[in-house]
């Protein structure tokens, strides 16, 4: 319902509206609405890094990544690096999260989640660098203290059968205190009460856990799982400053991989054509975190 | 009693074992920091040597002087600080008026504009870089540090989080100022702003975190040395003529380490607590 003496202010204001939200408009439609559609676009097409000519040759470039096998191992590697990452990301989280919530040494307890907290803040170049320099075959630290325990050598980062391991437990030394903290924050909306009345059940501990607690904030550990996994699609500092992508491709992953295409070998199509592929998978996990929410919304 | 005794006594070990472990985590947490600074002090001899140092035994200070000799680390300090700040102010000229009429203003395209933002949130820098590389490439901005700006400046997290801060202000407050003949400009500055600030502190925060830490597109984005920010510098240092004195490397890492292990000191739980809420939101 519209009044006659209103339509001039709700004009102006309309009219207000429209102006204070286009500068933020025309940025994002510059740098998120136009590259996703060029790349796409740009994915149909040869050329070069360094020439604005180009060749159309449709399909060929997607043509070319699939039956490329390094790009299969990259797929393959980003999917385990993803798993084991996210996996062992939040069972950790879960257990430092429940075990911190059941003890009562606040001052402590703040300290020791302001430190796993810490790499979280810090570069991702600095945390790769530092583990760098401890995993070092031969001078680093870790393995110094092995020799000196009378143990094998471990080869790190340096051997294709360890190299992918060694990355996934650096990023989650650097990324389990963001998801502590998130699991803690879920931890706080489960009711008091509940655990009262399982106590006066005399449930166990570990029921109260599986029975309770685990239920409880599944939803919400479901929702970040979904999230973190979108992250770990991403994965390119810590490859880049600690392995390359090596040794054997055995760290390659996806966007290292584009990165590579686009900057190393000079061919931005195939880049594309691979960033497409990124761009398919983001979409399809972002659909899921949707229904997902959707579930944790309703659970509540 | 008997029991209660044995009850004491194990409640005491579990509090032991609590603390104990608690102090391994921490060291867990903590080792890799502090062997980089200790690293960062060693001579090279000392810094190889077997079994390492846990103290070193004489402060090499050089190594810093050292690291500022053979890459122009103040340069990189100086891009990093001027990137990060741009942006940090910038943004706010751009997300708190988008956030506002996100929230108060009715007009066609609103709908269509909270989806882009809701979009911008969802395509990360690693599938829009090569078109913006291209963009940049194009108009010939390679060369400056407008690239290393311009993208982040329209924070689409920013302007959600604001929105949501906006939108819970009670209408009632809004028409009371109204009612006193304020301006939307007075509206804005004198009643939403001091609201909203937790948000726009939050905002500043993990802005400032995220551009001064951005390693990705500012590798991408420069090609020439004097436009680079400290974690390309840094990350470049392993594979310059520094390759293996891990020294040097170290004092590198601590110049692109301390600004934000400094921050996060001084503001710990308030950054936390952001982090956190940008996660759940």
């Amino acid at each position: 319902m519209k009044k006659k003496e209103r339509s001039a202010s709700g004009k102006r204001d309309r009219l207000l509206g429209i102006v204070t939200a286009s500068p933020a408009a025309i940025l994002l439609c510059i740098f998120t609405v136009y590259p996703v559609i060029y790349l796409i676009y740009r994915s149909l097409f040869s050329g070069s890094l360094i020439s604005a000519e180009k060749e159309f040759v449709g399909i060929d470039n997607y043509r070319e990544i699939f039956l490329d096998e390094t790009f299969h191992k990259v797929l393959v590697n980003t999917i385990i690096y993803t798993v084991l990452f996210v996996g062992l990301t939040m069972v950790l989280a879960i257990i430092i999260a429940v075990w911190l919530n059941s003890s009562h040494q606040k001052k402590l307890n703040n300290m020791v989640e302001a430190c796993i907290f810490t790499p979280h803040v810090i570069s991702m170049v600095s945390v790769s660098i530092v583990f760098l320099w401890l995993m070092e075959p031969d001078t680093g630290f870790f393995n110094m203290v092995l020799t000196s325990l009378g143990l094998d050598k471990f080869a790190f980062l340096s051997s294709p059968s360890t190299a992918m391991l060694s990355l996934v437990l650096v990023m989650v030394w650097k990324s389990v205190g963001y998801y502590v903290l998130l699991v803690m924050a879920a931890l706080q909306t489960v009711p008091a009460s509940i655990y009262e009345a399982a106590e006066l059940d005399n449930a166990s501990k570990s029921r109260t856990f599986f029975k309770i607690t685990l239920p409880m904030i599944s939803p919400t550990i479901l929702f970040t799982c979904v999230v973190a996994s979108i992250a770990s699609f991403r994965i390119f500092d810590a490859v880049n400053v600690m392995t390359q992508g090596g040794p054997v491709d055995s760290t390659n992953t996806l966007v290292y991989y584009i990165y590579a295409y686009a900057f190393r070998y000079g061919n931005p199509g195939v880049a594309c054509a691979a960033g497409v592929v990124l761009l398919v998978l983001v979409c399809v996990m972002t659909y899921v975190q949707f229904g997902v929410s959707r579930n944790k919304v309703h659970y509540q | 009693m008997q029991t209660y005794d044995r009850d004491i006594i194990i409640n005491k070990i579990v509090r032991v074992l609590n603390v104990l472990l608690k102090a391994i985590v921490i060291v867990i947490f903590i080792f890799p920091f502090y062997w980089m600074v200790v690293t960062s002090v060693k001579d090279l001899a000392e810094a190889l040597q077997f079994p390492p140092t846990l103290i070193p035994a004489s402060l090499h200070w050089e190594n810093y002087t050292h690291v500022f000799e053979v890459v122009p680390i103040t340069q990189y300090f100086r891009n990093s600080v001027i990137v990060s700040v741009t942006v940090l102010v910038l943004q706010y000229l751009i997300i708190v008026p988008a956030a506002y009429s996100l929230s108060r203003h009715k007009y066609r395209g609103k709908k269509l504009f909270f989806g882009l933002v809701l979009l911008g949130q969802m395509i990360p820098q690693q599938i829009t870089f090569l078109p913006v590389y291209f963009m940049f490439s194009k108009v010939k901005l390679l060369n400056t540090l407008l690239p290393l700006i311009l993208p982040f400046i329209s924070n689409p997290f920013g302007i959600f989080m604001l929105r949501q801060y906006f939108m819970q202000i009670p209408q009632e407050v809004i028409e009371a100022a109204k009612l006193d003949d304020a301006s939307n400009m007075k509206i804005m500055f004198r009643v939403m702003m001091p609201m909203a600030k937790p948000a726009l502190v939050t905002i500043g925060l993990l802005s400032f975190i995220s551009t001064w830490n951005n390693y990705f597109w500012p590798l991408i984005m420069t090609s020439s040395e004097s436009l680079r920010t400290l974690p390309v510098g840094v990350a470049a240092l392993k594979s310059s003529e520094t390759l293996q004195m891990w020294n040097i490397i170290m004092a590198g890492n601590v110049v692109l380490v301390l600004p934000i292990l400094i921050v996060y000191i001084i503001a710990s739980k308030k950054i936390r607590n952001s982090f956190t809420y940008s996660g759940i939101k």
